[in-house]
This record gives structure tokens, sequence and C-alpha cells, in this order.
């Protein structure tokens, strides 16, 4: 659905972005995370067709996102990160100037998501909104717009708890419709909650992307056996061994948790914590204390 | 709707005080304008006055062959009046730095320009209602003649012709500004600084009209940096004989500040204002 190859901006001596290459796939909600100036924001104004490369290529539904973006900005509805809106207009005004632009058509769910879900007074003028209840409003019209992908920059950053759950719900429902969705932001527990995978960026620069079906799928073991010795790991459990220190052993499984139960009661195992892990650890291993000192060599 | 009306209707909204409270008092001003030719033609026809009294020398710095006393030239002589001219230029300086950069700067052009909006169709509709809103004040003015005229009866009242020929050059100074503003607008960030050229451009346009008559030599080069000397509403209202060449030269700037501003924002990054 979302193609890029060698996609690069850069602003003279500043690499906003270096050779991203990936593919969004059709209908799954893909995360992106990475902290400020990462590339970010960047990658998704290459693809709205507001940036032009400096060099490779963006696709979106087949069309090229500089030279055909008009096209491109038909499939997508787009959430800024920096979000800010008219102040003459009343909410309900906003609402349908939004529409309009999308030929009017979906007006009426924005003004019931905006009303309903977000609790949103519409008769009122923007300048009189705080910044999240704009942000809001903005969420109401992506959510209604009848497009095939959404692009949401930091959905959830100027939100409300209760707010932000609605939203996430809301993106579920977007991807049980089939629509794509791409999701920018900070919170690493919500777009491990939402997505179906994670790209980490780093410098301009795409590090790594993530399955979280697999990684959902991850068990981390504590264990310590009576005689202070692991036994063998039976390879049909896709048992890896991450870490040994003192007779006590971290392992990764990823496999069903059945044969990995039938097997530890065979073993003498005096102490055990299974657990799962989240995508800190992951995100660490890129944008932690160690990784700085150890990726600045290579994103440079 | 269409993309077009949206946008316009957009600007509208987002300008309206501005354009509402100008049109206003551009009317009011022709409404006074009009009650002022009619006591001074009825004051020189009852003899209480001479044309040559020296209460109406001040005519004669407003511009134009004026001096002739006619209706029409006491008419639109005000529309040389600096209030009445800079409120133009102010509206013409103000559109054209906010058409592109003054949206990048307020964050705004991201809500439209991510929607299946073209960037065509977004300055299209920029210069429209730049276009239309200088229209409207010039029209104001038109309509304020009229409905002053009639309440104060004048010796002979102006055609609706005779006044949309200075009406129309007025509009085309408007765009000659913006359109020679436009281009700083379309490759910019930041609204101060589109806003600074414009304005720049303009007071060394009115510098160079003033000190021309002290340079000889360079009178006429000088006169030929200025979109000033294409505007003569008296002469054209009275005369009319210079109204093509005045337009053409006024949209002659339009144009040709309209060429570069398209070029230079259909191919431009436009970054997120943060």
């Amino acid at each position: 659905m979302i193609v890029t190859e060698g996609l690069t901006k850069h602003y003279g001596a500043v690499h906003a972005l270096t050779d991203l290459s990936m593919e969004v796939r059709k209908g799954e909600v893909f995360g992106l995370l990475g902290p400020n100036g990462s590339g970010k924001t960047t990658t998704i104004r290459l693809l709205l067709g507001m940036l032009r490369p400096t060099s490779g290529r963006a696709t979106v539904g087949g069309h090229d996102c500089w030279s055909d973006s008009l096209h491109v900005r038909d499939l997508v509805s787009y959430l800024p990160g920096e979000l800010r809106l008219f102040g003459p207009m009343t909410g309900l005004g906003t609402l349908r100037y939004l529409s309009d632009l999308r030929g009017g058509h979906a007006l009426d769910r924005a003004v019931a998501i905006a009303e309903k879900v977000m609790k949103l007074d519409l008769s009122r003028k923007m300048r009189t909104y705080s910044t999240g209840m704009k942000q809001k409003l903005a969420l109401a019209q992506s959510f209604a717009d009848p497009v095939e992908i959404l692009i949401l920059d930091e959905p959830t950053s100027a939100l409300d708890p209760s707010a932000r759950n609605d939203v996430l719900g809301l993106v579920a429902e977007a991807r049980a419709r089939g629509q794509t969705v791409i999701f920018s932001g900070h919170v690493l527990s919500e777009v491990e909650q939402v997505s179906d995978r994670v790209a980490i960026m780093r410098h301009g620069r795409l590090m790594h992307v993530e399955d979280m079906h697999t990684r959902r799928s991850l068990r981390m073991l504590l264990l310590r056996f009576h005689d202070g010795l692991a036994p063998g790991f039976p390879g049909e459990l896709e048992i890896t061994v991450r870490e040994e220190t003192a007779g006590t052993w971290l392992l990764e499984h990823r496999g069903e948790l059945g044969p990995l139960l039938a097997w530890l009661s065979t073993q003498d195992v005096a102490e055990i914590a299974i657990g799962t892990e989240d995508l800190r650890s992951l995100y660490d291993q890129y944008h932690g204390v160690s990784a700085d000192a150890g990726l600045d060599g290579v994103t440079a | 709707m269409t993309v077009l009306t949206t946008l316009l209707r957009k600007h509208l909204i987002e300008a309206r005080w501005m354009l509402g409270v100008s049109s206003a008092a551009f009317f009011a001003l022709a409404v006074l304008t009009t009650w002022m030719t009619m006591r001074f033609e009825k004051l020189v026809a009852t003899g209480e006055m001479s044309l040559t009294d020296r209460r109406f020398g001040f005519l004669r710095g407003l511009g134009g062959p004026a001096q002739d006393y006619s209706t029409t030239g006491l008419l639109v002589c005000w529309w040389n009046h600096p209030v009445l001219i800079l409120t133009v230029l102010s509206w013409a300086v103000a559109r054209g730095s906010a058409a592109v950069a003054g949206e990048i700067e307020r964050g705004t052009v991201d809500m439209t320009l991510s929607r299946p909006v073209s960037r065509t169709a977004y300055l299209t509709s920029q210069v429209l209602f730049a276009t239309l809103g200088l229209a409207v004040l010039a029209a104001s003015l038109i309509v304020g003649i009229k409905v002053g005229g009639l309440f104060y009866p004048l010796k002979t009242p102006p055609t609706l012709l005779t006044l949309l020929r200075p009406a129309t050059t007025l509009t085309a100074l408007g765009l000659a500004v913006f359109g020679y503003t436009l281009p700083f607008s379309a490759v910019d960030v930041v609204r101060w600084r589109p806003t600074l050229a414009g304005a720049t451009i303009t007071l060394a346009g009115l510098i160079s009209l003033s000190v021309a008559n002290q340079f000889p030599d360079y009178e006429k080069l000088l006169q030929k940096l200025t979109v000033f000397q294409a505007y003569a509403p008296v002469t054209v209202a009275i005369k009319g004989e210079p109204f093509a060449y005045n337009l053409t030269v006024l949209l002659a700037v339009f144009a040709a500040g309209l060429v570069p501003a398209y070029a230079a924002f259909l191919n431009r990054d436009i970054p997120s204002n943060s």
C-alpha cells in the first residue's frame, strides 16, 4: 500500500531522512517510533507530497507521492503533530470546511464522532478550544474521512487518558474496517497496543522493523535449577538463551506454551518467573543510554 | 461545493472583519465626498464662493485634473487620498504575504494541503480572493457615490461607466502590489519578510514618484519604476484616455508577479511550522 525506496531528504548539511526503504501493508497499523528529530514527521510529509525527496521515491497506492500527490492525498487522511486550526471558525465550520475539501460526504459522520465520542461543543469558535479539544476535532474528521489510509502524527499527545483510550479504540475500528494506519508517536505502550508492526527510527534512518504479533508471542523465562546447571534445551521449543548469571538463566521463548510447560514439569526447577517483554527494551536498544554510545558512530 | 469555493469561503471567514470594516469606511467616505461635492457646487452656484476660493486649494493636492471642478473630478479626486490608497495597499500586501508564508507560519496550510487540494487550486483561491477583496473595496466607493447621490443631488452625476474606470484602476493598483508581494510569500515560511518586501517596494515606488520631478535627467526612468505612475483615477474618470494603458501596465505587473509565485509554490517544500 505504501512503499518507499531509498527515500532521502537532506536540507543542506542536515540529513532529515536517509535511505528509507520500507513497506506498509494494506490493512495494517504501522507504528513509527523515535525521538524528536528521528525523521518520523519528515517521512510523513514526504508521503503526503509536502516535501520533495532529495533522492529515492515513495508511492501510496501506486501513486508517486511527489508527482502525483493529489491522488495520494485523495487516499489519505492526515492528522498533523503540530495541529493548527482556523481561529474564527466554529467547530462545525471547521468540520464542514475539511469535509468539503474532500467532497463533503464525511460531515455527518465527523459531527457524530466529535459530539458523541469526543464530547465536543461544535458551536464554539476554534480560538476558544483547548489544544486537546482541537486535537479531538481533527481526529474526529480523520476517522470520519472515507479514505483507505490514516496517517496520525502523535495523535494522543494533547489528550487526557480517557480520550487516549477512545482514540486507540477508533484506531482498532479503522483497522477492522480495513483501513491502513500509520501511527507515529512517543508513547511506547500506545504504539505497542495498536500496531501490527513498528518501525524504530533514529537520526533519520530506519533502524529496525518489529512484527508485534511475533513479539507478543515472546515470553521471557527466568529460571534457576536446583543443581545450578542448565539442561539441554530441546530445539523444538524455540528457546534462546539471552543471559546467564550465577546459575540463573534468562531465556526467550516464542513457541506454544503447552510443550514448554510440559518440558518444565520434567526438570528440576528451583525457581521460575515467566513474563513478557514490552517494546521498551527493544526501543532502548536503539535509543537507550548504551545505544547512544554504540550507534552514534553508525548513524552519524 | 467545489474545492475553490470552499477555500474562498474560508478566506472570507478569516478576513471578513478587515474587508468589512474597510468597505464600510470606503462607502462612508464616498457618501461624505458626495455631500461635500453637493455643498461645493451649491456654494459656487449661489455665488457665495468662487472657484478660486482658497478653501478649495487643497483639492489640487489630491492630484489629477480636478482643477476643472467638474462633479466627477471633485468626487474622484478623493480616490488619491493617502488613507484610501494605504487601505488598498495594506489589503494587497496583507493578502500577498498571508497567501503562502502566513499560512505556513500559522501551520494552517497543513490541514488544507493534506486534503485532496492541488497547490494550483490553493494559490488560485488566494489570488481570486485578493482580487475579490480589492473589487469589493472599489465597488464600495462607487456604491457610496451612487447612494450619496440619492440624498445629495449633484450638478452632473457621473455615470456608472465613468466611475467604473477609476474603480478598475484602483483594483488593478492593488493587484499590482499583491502581484509583487506574492513571490516573496511563495518562497518564505514567515510572514514578516514578504510583508517587509512588499511594503518596501511600495514605499520605494511612492518615493520614486514624489522625487522624480526633482531629478529632470532621471524623471522618466524614476516614473517607470513605480506602479503609482499608472494610477491616475481623476484623469481616467474625466478623460478616459490612459485607462487602457494604465490598466495594462498594472495588470502586467500583477501577472509578472504571479508567474514566479506559481512556479515557486508548485515546486517548493512545505515544512511544518514547528
